[in-house]
């Protein structure tokens, strides 16, 4: 199958590909069905998270844990049971990332990590309880002070 | 919006399967249990609130990606 997109043009896929979004996204119900469309350039941890509903619909997505090491939140009886996970293997966590004009201000957003199912191809963002930030920034401070000296 | 009075212990029902129970309060801070099916999520409004506007702020746009991109490769 083909989508067209607006940011990638046309993009293949397959039936398999396609992630599946009960609830949606928040701010987003109605858009239920997306594919990754994983990034060309294998150094690069941004992927995006393309609705196949809506062509200008898409989310840049990385992994939490590269950018905090520490990242953990509980995976509760009732998302285990909504999302039919039965082993930890099937479990992907990636978060949004918003991009700022000012790139050093761009943030992840790790209260709303979008957990995926692997073997169903369920997907869902979900709120933890955990007290972590919305917008974390992407660039530690520490980066930040470097290029400051260069 | 309806406004109930209720005391410590006593519940409300919305429905036929949500139940929000008065446990405890003071001053300003009221604790309450809320029993609902799994399918319905419940979450602290700003922060459900801020999250969604979160999201809006993400659409994606190839062209920040690319100065994000070229922001990692100078580090």
């Amino acid at each position: 199958m083909k989508i067209k997109t607006y940011y990638f043009g046309d993009v293949e896929y397959t039936e398999e590909d396609v992630i599946h979004f009960e609830e949606g996204m928040y701010g987003f119900g109605g858009m239920k069905d997306f594919i990754i469309i994983y990034n060309p350039e294998d150094d690069l941890p941004f992927h995006w998270l393309q609705s196949i509903d809506d062509d200008r619909l898409s989310f840049i997505i990385t992994s939490p844990f590269l950018f905090v090491d520490d990242y953990d939140f509980e995976l509760t009886d009732k998302i285990v049971e909504k999302m039919d996970l039965r082993e930890d293997s099937e479990v992907v966590v990636y978060c949004i990332t918003v991009i700022n004009d000012d790139i050093q201000t761009s943030t992840i957003n790790l209260k709303a990590p979008i957990i995926l199912n692997k073997r169903t191809k369920h997907g869902k963002q979900h709120i933890i309880e955990e007290d972590y930030p919305y917008k974390y920034l992407l660039f530690s401070k520490e980066l930040t002070a470097k290029e400051g000296e260069e | 919006m309806l406004i109930l009075s209720r005391k410590k212990d006593e519940s409300l029902i919305i429905g036929e399967n949500i139940k929000i129970k008065i446990i405890e309060f003071d001053e300003n801070r009221v604790k309450i249990g809320i029993e609902a099916p799994k399918d319905v999520e419940i979450h602290r409004l700003e922060v459900f609130e801020k999250i969604q506007e979160e999201n809006k702020s993400a659409i994606a746009d190839r062209e920040k990606l690319k100065k994000l991109a070229n922001a990692i490769k100078s580090k």
